[in-house]
């Protein structure tokens, strides 16, 4: 089984996932809670293929970790510390994007908590709208009503942001 | 995926571009070996702590080898027959 964990495309993936709720180095400590409960899991046969793919089951136990991790740090409506040091300090290149990823976290942490759930797994392109439902326990439709809604706050709060 | 909503992805761009660096790549691939590399280590281990403790169990109190004579008994009406003796 430890063959088939290709962490170099699911640990970024995750990685993205976090990103979306919390800073950089934030998420970098959620991907390793991440993987080390997963391999736990995995290691204790806990991992059930025929109810779902791995990918899906990363993002399953992401789902929890993230959650706990608002719990834990009361960051439902997070202080975030965008000057805190990253593990991998930004080339100036990357600048324009650590300012457009701080903006569109902002926007993202405007939507609601499900919706926020349903975003962070979408950003994932190999995650399907069904397997999203799955993980979050939703039906489909409520999850492609989430998305849409989504898009239309995020575009707003984007273009407010801009405007302002 | 033809699922996919071309606009959101279009909003979400900054976030799905971004990738990890080197270093955390070689941490997260770090995670990963050691955890499965501990789990077979452990059974190894394991496995011949229960192989020495049977063997233990099932052998104690035989003479070792050197000290058991083998007595062979060559019937013609049936096969070859060995006999372990214990050496007085």
């Amino acid at each position: 089984m430890g063959e088939n964990l290709n962490v170099t495309d699911l640990a970024p993936a995750l990685y993205r996932y976090f990103c979306a709720s919390f800073a950089p180095h934030l998420a970098d400590d959620l991907v390793q809670d991440t993987l080390v409960r997963l391999i736990n899991k995995i290691s204790n046969d806990q991992f059930d293929p025929t109810r779902g793919n791995l990918r899906m089951y990363s993002f399953g136990i992401a789902h929890f970790v993230r959650l706990e991790a608002l719990r834990s740090l009361e960051l439902n409506s997070p202080p975030e510390d965008e000057n805190a040091a990253s593990l991998a300090p930004l080339p100036d290149e990357h600048l324009e994007q650590n300012r457009q990823i701080k903006n569109l976290r902002k926007a993202i942490r405007s939507l609601s908590e499900v919706q926020q759930q349903v975003i962070g797994l979408y950003l994932d392109k190999e995650l399907s709208y069904e397997e999203i439902a799955l993980i979050l326990g939703l039906p489909m439709g409520t999850v492609k009503s989430h998305i849409n809604r989504a898009k239309e706050e995020l575009k707003l709060a984007l273009t407010n942001k801009q405007g302002a | 995926m033809s699922e996919r909503d071309d606009e959101l992805d279009r909003i979400l761009a900054p976030l799905s571009q971004l990738r990890a660096n080197e270093l955390q790549l070689k941490r997260w691939q770090k995670i990963s070996k050691s955890g499965f590399g501990s789990r077979w280590a452990a059974q190894i281990a394991a496995a011949a702590f229960i192989g020495f403790a049977v063997g233990f169990l099932v052998f104690r109190g035989q003479p070792p080898a050197p000290d058991a004579a083998t007595a062979n008994n060559f019937d013609s009406s049936a096969t070859i027959e060995s006999v372990y003796v214990k050496n007085e």
